[in-house]
């Protein structure tokens, strides 16, 4: 990472003298290009303002944020630890007004603790301002909320559907959507809520056995085409038992005897995940012992389903929270070009 | 980008760098950089100055231009638009015309509409003469050249010639747009009649005067919206409301009135016309050529065509007169007020419950504003039943539209009759499964609670008010914590004392105080009601809930004391001192050194507003 | 994290072709009028394919061994057929593809694509190839000139009847290896209207349990460049895009940059091959004019794709799904709540980035401007390379037996013995 070379002195020092364990907060006020923390911190205050009205920051804001970004996420584990009480979320896919109606239903950052479980970007009309607001919020309050990598957030799958184009058309060239994308390079994998709920974007892989083992995987790459770091972003659980083809073209499925195996070695209640579409907005596989959760509701404006979030309080209750997509005029109307000839 | 754009700055001295940077951006392989040349052209034609801006960069333009991709043509076209002052103001300006008209040729609209537009710009800043020797004929080029585009080109630039040109010319152009409006391609004919209307407001401006209504060429002008009303294509067709209105517009303000019967008759034949599209159009402007026609007469004859459109076959149709009915109606009214009631109220009543819900809600979002019209007594008689039925209908846009424009008829028939009749509706309201109908309820509440007073309010709401402070979800539990506050102002302090804190209070001694959301939520709704209660309320009855707070193990709790006791503070700091020094600092102090970096940041925040506060 | 067989095995597969490779056979393709492998790549065989062909037009007979002409036994209608044996050498499974053109195509528009297949197999080292198998469907092609006495029968392209054909040729095609010892797995591969009706085709043998036992035989079902809902959304432009397609071509390089001019096919290697095989001499004049009349069916069209997506996405999990789409990832609801839900695999081949158009491909490229606009509907006719290339990626993934004919080097051969091995490092029982 690529820091000023003007950083202030002080700070420099500050950083220097930190506690390992202190670092992710003090990090947090570390300036990237601005000097003062308060003044990053109002900045970070503006533009999560400008963000939260659906206007897109500008390219350099944008280089800054991921920068800034880059320094908060890059020492967060492959299995971050996160704490109750929490709100676990999935997929967003750019859909931005219907995340505010996230806000809406299960309360605003800070004041309640999230856990976003990837697939930010492509297929909504707002992937820019959605990632930058939801990274902008990581950045104010990295206590507050947990970001995942979902399988969406790779440059390979952003090309094809609509993240790249949508950078193309929002800044007239591709910078941001490389910077963005070199960024999720660094998002943490997965998350484990107080020892008992693993949560992560897709599901199990038959070379994790352990929680252990995901700790030992280098994470900090494009997400590759095979493998365990694949398959975690990839799988998804299925009615029969055993591992099997996925018919994705990648990740695995998992029965249920999988699911039981894995929770009874790693001493978990539960595995949350997103990443499949479920018309409830959240579904129950294997006997409870995996939740599917999916956030954007109306998918893709044509899909008819409900989304949910789970509220996990501080005794481990859980309660979902179903909801619709918001209100929003002046929605531009999902009638795609027609092409001249299909037979 | 940024680095090559300080150095087009900085080398402008130096000798046809510019250009040749810029030749070789625009020649750039990547669309986006030649998008990103194009946007920096004004850049570009400052450092040349103005005389090469003219001999070099507009010939250059000419020549790569139309070569390129439409994305980058259109930056170009909306560059040029602005390119007066840098070729030399006016006297130069006609010089951007020729490579705008080769960018107006363009077959995609974006690209051409933008040529349109900034040959419109370019032509205010010419002279008359400018207009009549090089404008005009650009505008006869593309209006006689034999294809489609160009003339749709066309069709967008006689605005900013008509009314500068003399008046041999200008009859010679409106013949001209008499050919484009009966030209083959009803995509031409399409564009023509969409600029028809602007097109008669502009003459209608500049010739209404009797000494010059000859140049505004009535017969011309009827003569093409004739023949728009008899196209054969529905899409052109439809256009020509809006050209009725217009000459509507322009008869009204000449106070001429020979030609309505023969104008209404047209109309009609418009709202009676086979495609729906045409009959939406007259659905969608019904007020307005109501407004117009400025004749009772006409107006009470329309009633029956109004009805009619309200029971047509298609749901847009219906949709869009039902957005009509208010205005309309009040019209109507004006001459015949039994007229609403007897002849269109009934059909009101069948349209609430049409069968497509959009329907339905675009009533329901018009439908309180008849209330006014009608008066007290046919409101309560016949409408208040429709309220009803429409707010237990299934689709919740329709319950909410009438709930969010309640205040109409609220002002006609009182509060009382209102809440009386619509009471049990409301309250089953109240569970509603859809979190926005709640929240609509609950934004009427203190509307309802002033005017039921106390006792009535007690009775039939004040449980649902606090029911609604545990909601599942967030956006309620606020709204309901802002009603506390509201209700407060109205009820006063003992109220709030017995009817809320003490029920807030007790929600402490149960098990669902385990619970952050709960916990979270008696916090918020007890800093809501500082500003509205007297200081002795907040320190005894306040302050301890929040104070107990201040070592919840949920960091979010610990950071929302740190908020909530500043505002303690600022309620106390007048008349007790010595509580916000002894008590609120030193809890602030200890927050300061939580491990939460948040609830440090907060308390920080906290603890220096309040240091700010003592130094006073 | 220790590297499985199984990963080393795919990285072979991998690294026997690069993505740079991909591009330029593409290319080659596209901007080149003498298609030229590099020398390495150079298989004899080939060669002399390219020198039979002149530069203006080439016939499909070049790409197939074997032509037979099959008569429905029902209804005497006859139907050409092409084609081109598997090659199975390791194991006693063969792949065959059965590829089914859409409405005013032919066969020959495949011609560009099995070739391209045969060159992924050698690029891949596999010892197996798969065959493939196509046909002109009725009134189109040369089953179309084959039963010229019969315009009614040339024109009956209900839904139902398409269907019926394919059942009746699929039954002709698999009795070719009755009494082998080989078993045969069956990946359907349809184009547009081909696409509906293999899954048409599938449905019911799934339904029905077809008596022909073709059913245990379907591994995969593959649809290019189709979405029903889309489709019937545009049949409402059909009439204004046939109103503006020429009646007569006086040649058939007329014919064949008309196709390109009108950006309706982008590579000239292909468009040589399956333009040609569109058009027949008119009785009238000197011109050349189509075969088959579009319009003539457009009481059928409705129903062509109607449920199309509805049942694709419903077909049982042990059919393989593949929906292959050119430029537009313009899925109708119920294709994009399959998707969300893992029911299919999805490839978008892009005109602006055609370098990271496979989602799954190994490298990461940015946009090249040279490589725009330059795939549509016929996206096998564009790319055929590419297209050959997710196929065979499709195959060696779905078939349980096929991977199996890779190199030999490798302890776990198939996905079959992959999993195996790995339900028992789990204790679990396979599916």
């Amino acid at each position: 990472m690529d820091l000023d070379s003007d950083i202030q002195m002080e700070d420099a020092v500050e950083q220097t003298q930190a506690e390992q364990a202190e670092k992710a907060s003090i990090l947090s006020q570390v300036p990237i290009s601005i000097t003062d923390p308060t003044t990053q911190r109002d900045t970070l205050d503006g533009w999560i303002e400008q963000l939260s009205q659906c206007k897109p920051l500008s390219e350099n804001s944008v280089k800054q944020l991921c920068a800034m970004a880059i320094e908060v996420v890059k020492d967060e584990q492959n299995v971050q630890p996160v704490q109750v009480p929490v709100t676990i979320c999935g997929d967003i896919h750019g859909q931005f007004h219907d995340l505010m109606e996230l806000f809406k239903i299960g309360g605003p950052c800070p004041d309640t603790n999230y856990l976003f479980m990837g697939d930010y970007v492509d297929r909504g009309y707002y992937s820019v301002e959605t990632v930058s607001y939801l990274v902008a919020m990581k950045i104010r309050y990295p206590r507050r909320i947990t970001i995942l990598r979902g399988n969406h957030e790779s440059r390979q799958i952003t090309q094809v559907y609509g993240f790249y184009d949508e950078c193309f058309r929002k800044y007239g060239s591709a910078n941001v959507w490389k910077i963005f994308t070199d960024l999720f390079d660094y998002f943490p994998i997965t998350a484990l809520v107080e020892n008992s709920i693993f949560c992560l974007h897709g599901g199990l892989s038959p070379m994790i056995e352990t929680i252990d083992q995901v700790r030992e995987l280098n994470r900090i790459q494009e997400v590759p085409h095979e493998g365990p770091m694949c398959d975690l972003l990839w799988s998804d659980p299925d009615d029969r038992g055993g591992w099997g083809i996925s018919p994705r073209g990648a990740g695995f499925t998992f029965g249920q005897d999988i699911s039981e195996q894995f929770n009874h070695t790693n001493g978990l209640s539960l595995v949350a995940r997103a990443h499949q579409l479920v018309m409830e907005g959240y579904s129950w596989s294997h006997q409870d012992l995996v939740v599917t959760i999916f956030s954007a509701p109306n998918y893709c404006y044509r899909c008819g389903n409900q989304a949910a979030i789970m509220e996990v309080d501080e005794n481990h209750n859980r309660n979902f929270l179903q909801y619709d997509p918001s209100v929003r005029p002046g929605e531009p109307t999902v009638t795609r070009k027609t092409p001249d000839y299909f037979l | 980008m940024e680095s090559s754009n300080q150095d087009v700055l900085n080398s402008s001295s130096e000798e046809l760098y510019p250009i040749a940077l810029l030749m070789d951006e625009l020649r750039h392989d990547d669309v986006a950089s030649r998008v990103q040349a194009m946007k920096r052209l004004d850049t570009i034609a400052i450092a040349l100055g103005q005389e090469r801006t003219r001999k070099e960069l507009i010939p250059f333009l000419e020549d790569v231009i139309p070569e390129d991709e439409d994305e980058v043509i259109a930056i170009a076209a909306e560059e040029l638009g602005k390119f007066v002052p840098y070729v030399g103001g006016a006297e130069h300006a006609s010089l951007l015309m020729p490579v705008l008209e080769k960018i107006a040729a363009c077959e995609e609209p974006i690209v051409r509409d933008k040529a349109v537009e900034s040959l419109n710009t370019i032509s205010d800043s010419l002279t008359d003469s400018q207009i009549e020797q090089d404008f005009v004929p650009l505008l006869q080029r593309l209006a006689k050249e034999r294809w489609f585009s160009l003339h749709i080109a066309a069709t967008g630039l006689f605005r900013s010639a008509i009314t500068r040109v003399p008046s041999e010319i200008r009859l010679e152009l409106l013949k001209l747009y008499g050919e484009l409006i009966q030209d083959d391609s009803p995509m031409v004919r399409k564009a023509s009649a969409t600029h028809l209307p602007e097109l008669i407001d502009i003459l209608a401006q500049h010739f209404s005067t009797p000494d010059r209504i000859n140049e505004f060429h009535w017969d011309l002008v009827t003569s093409m919206y004739e023949s728009l009303v008899n196209d054969n294509q529905d899409s052109v067709k439809f256009l020509s409301v809006d050209v009725l209105i217009s000459i509507l517009l322009f008869l009204r303000h000449i106070k001429e009135t020979s030609h309505s019967e023969d104008l209404f008759k047209s109309l009609i034949t418009l709202a009676n016309d086979p495609s729906w599209r045409v009959r939406y159009m007259v659905a969608d402007r019904f007020e307005r050529l109501a407004v117009n026609f400025n004749d009772e007469q006409f107006t009470l004859k329309l009633v029956p065509n109004a009805i009619s459109l309200m029971k047509d076959n298609e749901a847009e149709v219906r949709k869009a007169i039902a957005k009509q009915l208010p205005g309309f109606c009040k019209l109507v009214g004006e001459s015949d007020p039994s007229l609403v009631l007897n002849d269109i109220v009934p059909v009101v009543s069948q349209l609430s419950m049409d069968e497509s819900e959009t329907v339905r809600s675009a009533l329901a979002s018009e439908v309180t504003g008849l209330a006014p019209i009608l008066g007290k007594e046919a409101t309560i008689q016949h409408l208040l039943p429709i309220f009803v039925e429409m707010l237990k209908d299934e689709f919740s846009e329709v319950r909410l539209n009438i709930i969010s424009n309640l205040q109409l008829v609220n002002e006609v028939i009182g509060i009382q009759l209102l809440s009386e009749s619509l009471l049990p509706a409301i309250t089953a309201l109240a569970n509603d499964k859809l979190w926005r109908v709640r929240l609509a309820i609950i934004e009427q509440i203190p509307l309802l609670a002033k005017q039921l007073g106390v006792a009535f309010f007690d009775e039939a709401l004040g449980q649902l008010c606090m029911e609604w402070l545990w909601d599942p979800v967030y956006s309620i539990r606020e709204a309901a914590v802002v009603n506390l506050q509201s209700l407060t102002k109205f009820f006063g302090e003992e109220w709030c004392k017995v009817e809320l804190i003490k029920r807030i209070q007790f929600k402490k001694e149960t098990k669902d105080f385990e619970n952050f959301i709960c916990r979270i939520t008696c916090l918020f709704a007890f800093t809501k009601l500082i500003p509205v209660v007297t200081p002795e309320t907040v320190a005894t009855e306040l302050y301890p809930l929040i104070n107990d707070l201040r070592n919840d193990h949920v960091p979010n709790i610990r950071f929302n004391v740190a908020k909530s006791l500043l505002n303690v503070a600022q309620k106390l700091i007048g008349t007790d001192r010595n509580f916000v020094t002894e008590k609120i600092k030193p809890t602030l102090e200890s927050l300061c050194n939580d491990e939460d970096t948040d609830v440090k940041y907060f308390a920080e925040k906290s603890l220096h507003s309040v240091d700010e506060l003592l130094e006073k | 994290m220790t590297q499985s067989p199984k990963d080393i095995l795919r990285r072979k597969f991998k690294s026997a072709i690069s993505e740079d490779d991909m591009n330029s056979f593409d290319q080659y393709d596209l901007h080149s009028h003498n298609p030229k492998y590099p020398t390495s790549r150079q298989n004899k065989k080939l060669e002399e394919t390219s020198q039979i062909h002149d530069n203006i037009c080439q016939k499909i007979d070049n790409y197939f061994s074997l032509e037979e002409i099959y008569q429905s036994p029902t209804t005497g209608y006859k139907f050409q057929t092409y084609y081109e044996p598997p090659v199975v050498k390791s194991n006693n499974t063969s792949v065959i593809f059965v590829m089914h053109h859409g409405a005013g195509s032919s066969a020959a528009t495949f011609a560009k694509l099995a070739y391209s297949l045969k060159i992924q197999c050698e690029l891949r080292s596999h010892e197996d190839k798969p065959g493939v198998f196509t046909f002109d469907m009725r009134g189109h092609g040369r089953t179309g000139l084959l039963n010229l006495q019969d315009q009614g029968a040339n024109g009956d392209l209900s839904i139902d009847t398409l269907c019926e054909d394919f059942r009746q040729i699929m039954v002709f095609l698999d009795e070719k290896f009755k009494g082998q010892n080989t078993s045969t797995q069956y990946f359907l591969i349809g184009h547009s209207l081909g696409g509906s009706v293999l899954t048409k085709f599938t449905t019911e043998c799934c339904l029905n349990n077809d008596p022909t036992d073709l059913n245990g035989n379907l591994c995969g079902l593959v649809m290019i460049d189709i979405v029903g809902g889309t489709a019937i959304r545009a049949l409402s432009t059909m009439d204004q895009y046939l109103s503006s397609v020429p009646k007569h071509f006086a040649s058939v390089k007329q014919a064949i940059d008309w196709h390109l001019a009108s950006n309706l096919l982008h590579n000239h290697q292909s468009a040589i091959v399956s333009v040609p095989a569109l058009l027949k001499k008119s009785q009238y004049s000197a011109s050349l004019e189509w075969i088959v009349n579009l319009r003539d069916s457009s009481i059928h069209w409705q129903r062509w794709f109607k449920n199309l997506s509805q049942e694709f996405v419903a077909l049982p999990s042990r059919i393989s799904r593949l929906l292959i789409l050119a430029n537009n990832d313009s899925l109708d609801k119920d294709l994009m709540i399959g998707q969300m839900q893992g029911k299919y695999q999805l490839i978008v081949f892009h005109n602006s980035q055609l370098g990271a158009a496979d989602p799954f491909s190994a490298s990461t490229k940015m946009m090249n401007s040279l490589d725009s606009a330059i795939l549509g509907h016929f996206v096998h006719e564009d790319i055929p390379f590419r297209v050959a290339s997710s196929l065979m990626d499709f195959v060696e993934r779905n078939s349980s037996d096929f991977a199996a004919s890779g190199p030999s080097s490798s302890a776990l051969k198939s996905q079959k013995e992959y999993l195996n091995a790995m339900n028992e490092k789990w204790g679990v029982a396979s599916k």
